[in-house]
């Protein structure tokens, strides 16, 4: 039987509407927010490079803003886990901006950032190898894992790929990461070296690019990823994904379940794109990729603003832009942005 | 095919109550509990704002109490009553009409919909005669898009094989213990229901199971056998 009209109201805004910014630090603890989010500027982007390092930049309806809170002891024995890392550099052919950032969700109860990156510069600045993973969350110790993936993939890489990079063996490459994963858990945490055990307690995505320049302009990149970390290249058409990503199943609802490493997906291969002079390569974690989306939304604007058209952020702005505030949007962002050098004509003295 | 450019992700959550007369006794517990919840997500008001929070009620018919709604806005829980006798068809009906046209509304707000999750407390069974299995059916089935998740709790007489059945997953399924006062159930079944929600809102993120179930103090899993 259909309810009346009534029986069922919808508390909209408006209605009977209660302040909804409570937030438990500023009512339970000692804790003092920074700011209340009604005085957030909403408009802190303006498109030309604009921005008050003073306060969040906020993209559409903002989150909670308080003090993060530290780390709890169970997550260590890795006690120095920054809540932010922050590089970038130019080589030879290669610009290079990164920040991998602790997500609210995880600055507001005490967890750690469970993403992590590496960049490395090789054949005298002509090739960079990229790693981003994002551990698992229903893996305790999951920092620790993508941390061990990043660094050890990139270490593989330089030691063992292929020369020329098509003739890498991409099978071995994962293969090895999954296993020095289960070698380290086994190591500091003392658990049986099972790939079981190792997954329930140190499981992470990883997405892994190596990027060689094309001597007439551009670059090739080869991608490979496991789990929904995933790769993009913005140019000024907008957003194309190149591999990973998070897809909505076919019945358009949506999951967060993901599989990381240990676990190898069958029929592992690289996939290969040109990036082409004014063109961005962007590795990044779903708390970057979900609120993505396809990016023809407000989160797209904001970093095609900041990243295309030939312009370089700062690293601290590229890493403040990343710490964008979005209601619901409160993952780990971890986000590698790379531009070729050769042949750009863009606007930032860097890429000339 | 590629998700849009979603303005936030949330999960639709379904609180369908048994209102038939053997609650009466108890329906102030189960509506104490309901503001409990209130409070709680007033305060974590992150994993509020991942949750859309729905209540139904049904005896021989069915009530929507509360649309699907953003506890955050919300100033006062509605109160539940209870009288009739138990329609499990009516109930099962109800959700296989309104959770679609709930998710295509969410999505048409711009919302990224995760799949949704049904908490159905019954402290009875199906006393009409009607074909409530087939309503279930047509409720899990896999041709069915947005099917939710169901969590199924017996408490009083319920009854352990139909809660089981109900569920969409036998860790889904719990039944309060054996000599645990129906109020004492109620009680701990709210608080769990907090705890699951809270957790689920804040385990939208990091690829957690969307689902954070909190089993309640004094109630039995059926996912083992053991009743």
């Amino acid at each position: 039987m259909d309810p009346p009209e009534d029986q069922c109201p919808h508390y909209g805004a408006g209605q009977r509407v209660k302040n909804g910014s409570a937030l438990r630090s500023s009512e339970t603890t000692d804790v003092t927010p920074l700011s209340d989010s009604n005085a957030v500027a909403r408009e802190p982007f303006g498109g030309k490079g604009e921005w008050r390092s003073s306060e969040p930049v906020v993209v559409g309806e903002p989150g909670p803003v308080f003090e993060p809170d530290v780390v709890r002891p169970e997550y260590w024995p890795s006690p120095f886990r920054g809540d932010t890392v922050i590089d970038g550099w130019q080589s030879r052919s290669f610009v290079v901006r990164a920040a991998s950032i602790r997500g609210y969700s995880h600055r507001y109860y005490g967890e750690p950032r469970q993403d992590d990156f590496a960049v490395m510069s090789r054949a005298d600045g002509n090739q960079l190898l990229v790693a981003v993973a994002d551990g698992v969350s229903s893996a305790g110790q999951s920092h620790v894992g993508s941390t061990v993936a990043v660094r050890y993939g990139i270490k593989w890489l330089n030691d063992r790929m292929g020369d020329p990079t098509e003739e890498t063996d991409w099978e071995a490459f994962v293969g090895s990461t999954a296993w020095a994963l289960v070698e380290h858990a086994a190591a500091v945490f003392g658990i049986g070296k099972t790939a079981e055990d190792t997954e329930s307690l140190m499981a992470t995505t990883m997405i892994c690019a190596v990027v060689d320049a094309d001597p007439g302009g551009g670059a090739v990149v080869h991608t490979i990823g496991v789990g929904d970390s995933g790769a993009w290249i913005l140019s000024e058409e907008g957003f194309r994904r190149v591999e990973g990503g998070k897809e909505a199943t076919a019945d358009g609802i949506s999951t967060s379940a993901v599989v990381g490493l240990p676990r190898i997906p069958a029929g592992v291969k690289a996939t290969v794109a040109r990036i082409e002079s004014g063109e961005v390569l962007l590795l990044g974690t779903d708390g970057f990729g979900d609120p993505l989306g396809s990016g023809s939304g407000q989160v797209g604007r904001l970093f095609s603003e900041a990243l295309g058209g030939g312009r370089v952020p700062s690293m601290i702005e590229f890493a403040h832009k990343l710490d964008f505030l979005r209601e619901t949007f409160d993952d780990d962002r971890t986000l590698v942005a790379v531009w070729p050098r050769s042949g750009a004509t863009g606007q930032s003295p860097a890429l000339l | 095919m590629q998700v849009g450019a979603p303005i936030a992700k949330v999960l639709p959550i379904y609180f369908v109550a048994d209102e038939s007369g053997s609650m009466y006794p108890h329906v102030g517990e189960l509506n104490q509990g309901l503001v409990s919840l209130l409070d709680a997500m007033q305060v974590e008001t992150m994993a509020a704002a991942k949750i859309r929070f729905c209540i139904i009620g049904f005896n021989e018919s069915v009530r929507c109490y509360l649309e699907p709604s953003d506890l955050r806005q919300l100033e006062d829980m509605p109160e539940l009553t209870a009288s009739g006798n138990e329609s499990y068809r009516t109930a099962f009906l109800e959700l296989r009409k309104r959770i679609p046209s709930d998710v295509i509304k969410l999505k048409s707000e711009g919302y990224e919909v995760h799949r949704p999750a049904v908490f159905f407390l019954s402290d009875g069974f199906p006393t009409l005669p009607e074909n409530w299995q087939a309503a279930l059916a047509d409720l899990k089935s896999e041709d069915f898009i947005e099917r939710p998740n169901i969590l199924a709790f017996g408490i009083g007489e319920a009854d352990s094989e139909i809660i089981r059945q109900v569920a969409t997953a036998p860790q889904y399924a719990f039944v309060s213990a054996q000599g645990v006062e129906t109020g004492t159930a109620i009680a701990e079944f709210s608080k769990a229901l907090t705890r699951s929600v809270v957790a689920s809102g804040q385990g939208l993120v990091g690829g957690a199971a969307q689902l954070q179930i909190e089993e309640p103090k004094g109630f039995v899993s059926l996912a083992v056998d053991t009743i």
